[in-house]
């Protein structure tokens, strides 16, 4: 015998009873006085949160509700409500907080960066020309200006880039990669860089080549970018932002607005995580391939510090703090591939 | 008059919170919106009024569609905003345009599947009166900033640029307030509990007083924070020194790096300052806000409504939930949120002397607006 309340269906009006159950019939009194009967396989019995008021339907659509959750999970229910049993087990909650844990640390590490490499795979290349296309346009009419190299430095990169480089990535896929000179400036300050489009283009700024002390310095960089279209990596960062996007929101999906500074934090960091390990991936591959063609890659490191020593100057401190260790780490990285070249014997991976 | 009673315990939704993530987090997002319903359901059926509790009827299945949707246009949207900025910016004009549709979607389908004693709320307002507030407002008060904008530019003097200035902030201040009174006489007047008529009476005045004493607390507040900072930044840290030291060290970068570091502290103490800042005046808004909307609103013309919160209190309590929360790397969100409501209900007040027996007339509302509005954020002001 259980007591609660009936609530008359859709109305306020309730009146305090008692539930007893014969067997496989029940009965509802109030006052001594039988309100209603009938068999408790017609229940509808609500399921079981902490201990919460329960809410079993009658058959006339009135409502008896009670506190007393575990004579219903006894007497009334054929089997036991699994999500219940589950957040009752404090040992099993304890593991739901270490595999939480786990999980979202490895879908973070493993399952985004797999992913994601797998998807910038599978979508056909017609996509990267369609993203590509569209980049330049933006480029050109909002940040670049036009190229104020000589013909002549144009042609030598150029034709060098079509005898040197070209044999050497030509036969992997049927990507057509494309020398683009362009000028850089922010107020008076032209700026040194070099990135790749996803479909081929390699876009290198006046300022870049005029900070190169010779042709192998170019070819190391033209390499190194080469590298990130090969990998697919423009196309893995856009896969990889959406499903931080995702993930975020599914964590933070119940939370109030003060937490979400700390997990804005949290992506930040993982995205900056991500790009690095594109970086280390292109760098590999830039060494391998001048290895390939006889170049030393030292070139490489030279560059880097020169590009480096350039942010230094006028980028602000805390940017650059960001970035120095690893600009640091990848001029390491190139000469030990350079002096692995010099020894003429096969680098291991490091 | 009588309070709310929470009868949540941290632990307990605990329990129901962890579970509800990793369930979420193995099926890969699937489960979200049963972990949704459990997660409300929880709330409201443990708020009590006169041994009467409230409590949330939605299924997860109700929810799922409109999930699913929601999930599949953030994906959309956020590609696309990726590539192709132009194509983009049209999309978010279109979530613009949709706004007005998502809250009342989502505003008669939460109120219908919310019951108090057995009885449901529902929500009876128009989707036109949806579209006045929601779109109509906010776009003329974009038209007019900018066409003040735009005459400025035709001056070259100081004195008409702070002018601008000041009349841009009087003007942001009415508008608010005027916008936050038509939305919550809009969402009030409609609502309903069983046949029941939820009414209210605001003044745009009392919402412009308001505004205005949000602003001069924050002012104030940002006044005592940035002396504070500058304080401890000429106790604790020698500015020349730091200065000196930089340009000394720009060719050594581990120099750089620890000078860097030495600062760091200093500068998570000022954006802590800078959150409670935020803090003071989300709370101060919230407590006189809540406190007007209560004390001028009825149900059925003899049930009326009292908030009792108190500013410092809440502020106190929104510091110390966020600083738990981070230093527990989050495993104290339950605690947290189940201690924020503990208190907002508590001070809630209901003056009820002969309630009479209330009956719903409820009809069956699709999920679909709640659920995409829910991925993108679109919430609406709760009173």
């Amino acid at each position: 015998m259980i007591e609660g309340i009936l609530y008359k269906q859709n109305s306020t009006t309730n009146q305090k009873v008692v539930l007893i159950l014969e067997e496989t019939n029940f009965l509802i009194k109030a006052n001594e006085e039988v309100n209603f009967e009938g068999l408790v396989s017609e229940l509808i019995i609500s399921n079981r949160l902490g201990n919460t008021k329960r809410v079993i339907t009658l058959k006339n659509g009135d409502s008896f509700s009670t506190f007393e959750n575990d004579f219903i999970d006894e007497h009334l229910l054929k089997k036991r409500n699994l999500l219940y049993k589950f957040e009752k087990n404090i040992l099993l909650v304890l593991v739901s907080i270490i595999i939480t844990a786990l999980f979202t640390f490895s879908i973070f590490k493993w399952g985004i960066p797999i992913v994601s490499e797998k998807i910038a795979h599978i979508i056909p290349h017609e996509a990267n020309e369609l993203i590509s296309n569209e980049s330049i346009e933006f480029l050109d009419k909002h940040i670049f200006t036009k190229t104020k190299l000589s013909k002549e430095t144009q042609k030598k990169i150029l034709t060098n880039f079509n005898k040197k480089i070209l044999p050497l990535i030509q036969n992997e896929e049927n990507i057509k990669y494309k020398i683009i000179f362009r000028n850089w400036k922010i107020k008076d300050k032209s700026i040194a860089n070099a990135f790749a489009l996803p479909n081929g283009n390699i876009i290198l700024t006046d300022e870049f080549i005029k900070l190169s002390s010779n042709q192998n310095e170019i070819d190391s960089v033209i390499l190194h970018e080469v590298g990130h279209v090969y990998f697919k990596h423009g196309m893995q960062r856009l896969t990889q932002s959406t499903f931080t996007a995702l993930i975020t929101m599914y964590i933070t999906g119940d939370l109030s607005s003060f937490a979400q500074i700390g997990v804005g934090f949290g992506s930040l960091f993982i995205s900056s995580n991500y790009s690095r390990n594109h970086e280390l991936q292109a760098d590999l591959y830039s060494f391998e391939k001048m290895i390939e063609a006889k170049i030393d890659p030292i070139h490489f490191a030279n560059i880097m510090e020169k590009l480096s020593t350039e942010e230094i100057k006028d980028s602000n401190t805390i940017k650059y703090l960001s970035s120095h260790p690893q600009s640091q780490d990848r001029v390491f990285k190139a000469k030990y591939y350079s002096n692995c070249f010099n020894q003429k014997i096969e680098c291991k991976e490091i | 008059m009588k309070a709310i009673t929470f009868k949540g315990n941290a632990f307990e939704y605990f329990k129901i919170w962890i579970v509800n993530i990793l369930l979420t987090i193995i099926t890969l997002g699937i489960y979200y919106p049963w972990a949704k319903v459990r997660n409300n359901k929880y709330f409201y059926s443990n708020s009590f009024f006169d041994e009467n509790n409230f409590d949330y009827h939605a299924t997860g299945k109700q929810l799922f569609i409109g999930y699913l949707i929601g999930v599949v246009l953030f994906i959309a949207y956020t590609i696309i905003n990726k590539f192709f900025p132009t194509i983009g910016l049209v999309l978010f004009v279109l979530l613009f345009i949709s706004i007005p549709w998502l809250i009342y979607r989502s505003m008669r389908f939460n109120m219908n599947i919310t019951s108090f004693s057995n009885v449901r709320f529902s929500f009876d307002g128009e989707l036109k009166d949806s579209y006045i507030i929601y779109f109509a407002y906010p776009l003329l008060f974009l038209l007019l900033l900018a066409s003040l904008i735009f005459c400025t530019t035709f001056f070259d003097n100081i004195i008409v640029v702070i002018g601008t200035i000041i009349t841009t902030l009087i003007l942001y201040i009415f508008a608010f307030a005027f916008f936050s009174m038509k939305s919550t006489t809009y969402l009030l007047n409609h609502s309903k509990f069983g046949q029941g008529q939820f009414s209210t009476n605001l003044k745009v005045s009392k919402f412009i007083t308001i505004m205005l004493k949000t602003f001069g607390i924050t002012l104030l507040s940002f006044i005592v924070c940035a002396a504070i900072c500058i304080g401890v930044f000429y106790l604790f840290l020698d500015s020349s020194n730091i200065i000196n030291q930089l340009m000394a060290g720009v060719n050594d970068p581990s120099h750089i790096t620890a000078i860097m570091l030495s600062i760091l502290p200093f500068f998570f103490f000022s954006y802590f300052l800078l959150i409670l800042i935020n803090f003071t005046a989300i709370a101060y808004y919230i407590v006189k806000q809540r406190e007007y909307i209560f004390e001028n609103s009825k149900l059925d013309e003899e049930i009326q409504f009292e908030s009792k919160l108190k500013f410092t209190k809440l502020v106190f309590i929104m510091a110390t939930n966020m600083i738990a929360i981070i230093l527990t790397l989050g495993l104290a969100i339950p605690w947290a949120k189940i201690r924020y409501t503990r208190y907002m209900l508590s001070n809630t007040y209901i003056k009820a002397d002969n309630p009479k027996e209330y009956i719903s007339t409820t009809q069956k509302q699709s999920a679909i607006g709640e659920e995409i509005g829910d991925v993108f954020d679109v919430d609406v002001a709760a009173f």
